[in-house]
């Protein structure tokens, strides 16, 4: 026969009752996860045509938010060999992009650790496909207008942006600038001679149409400063990419 | 009779002779006995003869039960690994509420299990012993562990620092393997299957236990071998070249927008001998022996090693290569422990551990003919060896009972891992400067400086090439092959004491405060600290207050690794690099209620809520480890489990989870929900059994670069830096079925079949650290499969 210990005999309500309370208390905790969320972003930047910083000079990278413009980061373009020293004999150049401080030298500025990425190069003959800034950044930059590039004064400590380089709109998915390039487009083609080859090269089955909007990323072409009346005659720097702090995954 | 009391329940093997039943805890909570010295004290570390689901070891370093351990345990016993169909240990933790098992790195090279959403985060034990490999904090969970061999898993979700020291950051997995408890007599097994998730399988397990001199001598030994051609895997886009991991520069990748699957795959195959050799109960040897082959077709996400080579006619056709790798464990223990009274104990433990890691060849890209450039044509390949990678350690254990409640758990443990002639293998693709071979006055600029590179190989032999300064030896073959140091030699020696104890005030409430210091040369001291509450409110219910932390040492890749190699595949290493450290609060309410109420058996409720807090995290930025930033977790987990009279059962689970962090804000490429359930039912007086097995997956993101930009490079898609998206990975549901024949022939024989992923949903894993650079897609994975095996117990 079951031995009984005495305990087990107790009837189970105290311990529903507890149990209840308990569950209770433990599915209110996740409410905790609503609070003291980190929201800052992820920028990724294709940029070309942009020359190496000149001497006492740097690139600022700020962001237009709907309260104001907010400071990303300070960058620097130095060529790797040129201004580094790397060995030219086996080291191709390149302009890297260095995260730049006030007070530093050249070397220190050099410094791997400071390298954000480089400017785009492309070399496919030897299969180098180099480019790409990556800046990650505590500013929560999920409501961002768009991005400022400035020519800033090295060690000045006036930390608004001085005069802009370039400037992205910024657009969920897709960049705002396709409309214009795909009005562009358009118009060009109107415009043209059938008959003309570059009717055939660029209208039609070839006009140039936007592509796909992204998910998950605010999406920017830089157009340099200052901009044209004309948006058919801006000139683009480069792309850029903001990943949000979003958490979009939850169902 | 009634069976349904845990009180009275004989424990497996109660029966045999030298094997005393269970007796009854505290509060008439059942804890088997031990077998060796007196049955009513309590017996530190592994206690082979345990196998019931509500007893723990590894929670306390002691006997206790998942109820009163101080922390959130699961135990899953061979019976259920059997009855569920579970293949590898991966397996079994992805039905454990709070893990997720497994999740493949971006190279499809590791298959490992996370805890509380965080890779790597997880103490692997065996038997007891540390086999998380040292190298990247890492250990795959796949089919190196012979799962017919495993008597018990029991995980602990949370730090367990205090207890266990290194690896320990969100959780503690310890496999214990079988013993002559296990099995009397010889035992085979075969089997069979296939199906596009493990092409054309095959099993053979082989085992026998047997005792001599009345028990004195026991054996138990198993060997075992798994075969299989792999898992067709079809990604979405074929990338053709793309960037290395950081240090090297980001840039474009190329794309060719057209689906493919992977039809090449060799044979695999996993083989490992198991075994202990028990004297006198108190003298045991423990040892898993394993070798493995595991074929990969698969690189940097979506880089299908499918490619194309020109012949020598000038035609270009298809080529295909594999990756070859090879991270077999080995590990043997000598232990031997001893009661010298009923309030004290003690064990000594001497085990030494082998890793391999063999990749060879490692491809990051298949040859490919391009037009214009020869830069591809024969791939970018290369080879990774650590031909010595140990560990040796000692561990001193022991338990003391002490007058006003308290019970001590106390010990040492002193180790060493040690690193030799870790190389890589690779082709010389950019150019090396190597001064011993100029020469002055040629014509040539690169003969006169000694610059090779591409066209120009070095003379084979050992070279020292000059890399900003730096003399860099390396050792030429032929057509510019080198090797080189990939990771520099290390010894690190680790000292650690611990104290813990269990303090029961009055028959409800137990404190167990506990303290450990750890100290390595190489990071320095680590203090951790651990302390639970644990209130039996009434009956059998419990409430737990638990407070715990851990820590991950550093990683020898990331202080260790070569950053001067002329290799374009490396890191940049950090030789101060601290440890990472985790702490955590949880609370949790268990209950066993309904014992024997109408057809319940049981019924089992589990509830949880977990705070962990990550601090000094390491992160690979720009190819650089740097300790950088922390991350909050919010965990609840619960399982609910119903065990019917006539062997029927239910069981569902699951955790929800919520991680930031200071870095890139929420956690998004794993799922913030997962639940689990499954059920089975005894047909025809338990001859046969049904049962199902189902989980369901949340969505997850992952930050790729999109391949169908629209931009064209040479023919291909080509997608940049800036052409990010942030893919999402849909939720999915895993389903298993499966069929058990039993209890045949005399109790013989049996037979069982199982389909997994039996809905096969195309699924993928997004990248395991949210990288958006070297995982340019997500991580195919495999479709359905099914597995048959039979069982002969022959005497």
């Amino acid at each position: 026969m079951r031995a009984h210990a005495p305990h087990r005999r107790r009837p189970l309500r105290p311990a529903l009752r507890h149990l209840v309370t308990g569950l209770a208390l433990v599915s209110l905790a996740p409410l905790i996860g609503c609070v003291d969320v980190f929201r800052g972003a992820v920028v990724q930047l294709n940029l070309a045509g942009l020359s190496p910083s000149a001497a006492g000079e740097h690139l600022g990278l700020y962001a237009a938010l709907p309260g104001g413009v907010a400071p990303v980061v300070r960058l620097k373009v130095l060529r790797r060999v040129a201004d580094c020293g790397a060995d030219a004999r086996v080291t191709p150049e390149r302009l890297m992009v260095q995260r730049y401080d006030d007070g530093l030298d050249l070397a220190a500025l050099c410094d791997a650790e400071r390298n954000l990425g480089n400017l785009d190069q492309l070399d496919l003959a030897n299969a180098s496909l180099v480019g790409g800034i990556r800046v990650d950044t505590a500013v929560d930059l999920r409501d961002a207008e768009a991005l400022l590039l400035t020519r800033q004064v090295d060690g000045a400590a006036d930390p608004r942006p001085g005069p802009l380089v370039a400037r992205a709109a910024l657009a969920a998915g897709l960049s705002p600038r396709w409309t214009d390039k795909v009005a562009c487009a358009e118009a060009f083609c109107a415009a043209i001679d059938p008959e003309d080859p570059l009717f055939a090269s660029n209208c039609g089955d070839n006009l140039v149409q936007a592509p796909r909007a992204r998910r998950g990323v605010l999406a920017g072409i830089f157009v340099r400063a200052p901009e044209s009346e004309d948006p058919c005659a801006a000139v683009e720097l480069g792309r850029a990419a903001v990943v949000p702090a979003e958490d979009d995954a939850w169902l | 009779m009634d069976e349904l009391d845990p009180v009275e329940t004989p424990a497996p093997g109660a029966t045999r002779p030298g094997v005393r039943p269970p007796v009854a805890g505290p509060a008439g909570t059942a804890i088997p006995a031990p077998n060796a010295g007196d049955a009513a004290a309590p017996v530190i570390l592994e206690d082979f003869e345990i196998d019931d689901r509500d007893a723990v070891l590894s929670a306390a370093r002691r006997r206790t039960t998942v109820q009163r351990a101080p922390g959130i345990v699961t135990v899953i016993t061979a019976e259920e690994i059997a009855r569920r169909g579970h293949r590898t240990v991966n397996d079994v933790l992805r039905t454990v509420p709070g893990f997720e098992g497994g999740r493949y790195e971006s190279n499809g090279w590791f298959n490992e299990s996370t805890a509380r959403g965080q890779p790597r985060t997880l103490l692997i034990l065996i038997n007891g012993v540390n086999v998380t490999e040292p190298i990247r904090n890492s250990f795959s969970l796949d089919r190196k562990i012979p799962i017919r061999a495993v008597k018990r898993v029991e995980v602990t979700s949370g730090p367990g620092g205090v207890l266990w020291g290194s690896n320990a950051l969100l959780g503690v997995v310890n496999i214990i393997l079988k013993d002559q408890a296990d099995l009397d007599g010889l035992e085979t097994v075969v089997g069979g299957g296939g199906g596009p998730g493990a092409q054309d399988a095959a099993l053979g397990h082989l085992a026998y236990g047997g005792a001599w001199l009345n028990g004195k001598i026991r054996l138990y030994t198993a060997l075992d071998l798994y075969t299989d051609r792999g898992s067709v895997l079809e990604v979405d886009a074929v990338k053709v070249l793309g960037v290395l991991p950081a240090p090297e520069a980001d840039g474009k990748t190329l794309y060719e927008n057209r689906r493919l699957s992977t039809d090449h795959n060799s044979r695999d195959f996993w083989a490992a001998s198991v075994g202990r050799l028990t004297f006198f109960d108190e003298l045991s040897l423990d040892w898993l022996v394993q070798f493995e082959q595991d074929h990969r077709q698969i690189a940097t996400g979506g880089a299908i090693l499918e490619g194309t080579r020109a012949g020598t006619d000038g035609t270009v056709g298809p080529t295909r290569v594999e990756t070859l790798g090879d991270d077999a464990v080995q590990t043997a223990s000598l232990a031997w422990r001893h009661r010298f009274s009923e309030r004290f104990g003690f064990a000594a433990k001497a085990y030494g551990v082998r890793w391999t890691v063999d990749e060879d060849p490692f491809w990051a890209f298949p040859p490919r003919a391009l037009a214009g450039t020869d830069a591809l044509a024969e791939g970018i390949g290369l080879a990774l060896e650590v031909p010595s990678l140990y560990r040796f350690g000692l561990n001193l254990d022991a338990d003391l009972e002490l007058p006003a409640g308290h019970h001590l758990v106390f010990g040492g443990e002193f180790f060493q891992d040690r690193m030799r002639n870790a190389v890589r293998r690779d082709t010389l693709r950019g150019r090396a400067r190597i001064p011993d071979l100029a020469e002055p006055g040629a014509d040539d600029p690169a003969v006169a400086e000694g610059v090779f590179g591409p066209g120009r190989c070095p003379p084979a032999g050992r070279q020292v090439a000059d890399i900003d300064g730096r003399a860099v030896p390396a050792t030429f073959g032929d057509d510019c092959r080198f090797e080189e140091t990939l990771l520099f030699d290390t010894t690190r020696t680790v000292s650690a004491l611990y104290l813990a104890d269990q303090w029961s005030l009055g028959e409800r409430v137990t404190l167990q405060p506990g303290v450990r210091l750890q100290y390595s040369g190489d990071y320095g001291l680590v203090p951790l600290f651990a302390g639970a509450l644990i209130w039996n409110v009434v009956d059998k219910v419990y409430l737990k207050l638990n407070y715990a932390e851990g820590f991950r040492p550093p990683e020898f890749q990331a202080g260790r690794i070569n950053p001067y190699g002329l290799s374009s595949v490396s890191y940049q290493s950090d030789p101060d690099i601290g440890v990472e450290r985790s702490r955590a609060g949880e609370v949790e309410l268990n209950a066993i209620l309904l014992e024997g109420r109408g057809p319940l058996r049981q019924l089992f409720l589990r509830a949880d809520y977990g705070y962990s807090l990550l601090s000094d995290l390491v992160r690979n930025v720009g190819g650089r480890f740097t300790n950088s930033g922390q991350r909050d977790i919010h965990s609840v987990e619960f399982l609910v489990r119903a065990d019917f009279a006539g062997d029927h059962g239910l069981w569902i689970g699951g955790h929800h989870m919520r991680a930031e962090d200071s870095v890139f804000g929420p956690v998004r490429n794993f799922p913030n929900w997962v639940f689990t359930s499954g059920g089975h039912v005894s047909l025809l007086s338990g001859h046969l059994e049904l049962s199902a097995l189902a989980t369901l997956i949340g969505p997850q993101e992952d930050a790729n670069r999109a391949a169908d930009t629209g931009a064209k490079l040479a023919g291909f898609d080509a997608a940049d830096a800036s052409d990010i998206e942030v893919d999402r990975v849909d939720a999915y549901v895993l389903l298993r079925l499966g069929v058990r024949v039993q209890k045949l022939w005399h109790d013989r024989l049996w037979i069982s079949a199982f389909v997994y992923n039996a809905a096969s949903p195309t699924r993928s894993d997004p990248d395991f650290f949210f990288d958006d650079r070297v995982t340019s897609r997500p991580q195919p994975r495999e479709g359905w499969s099914a597995l048959g095996q039979l069982g002969v117990k022959w005497f």
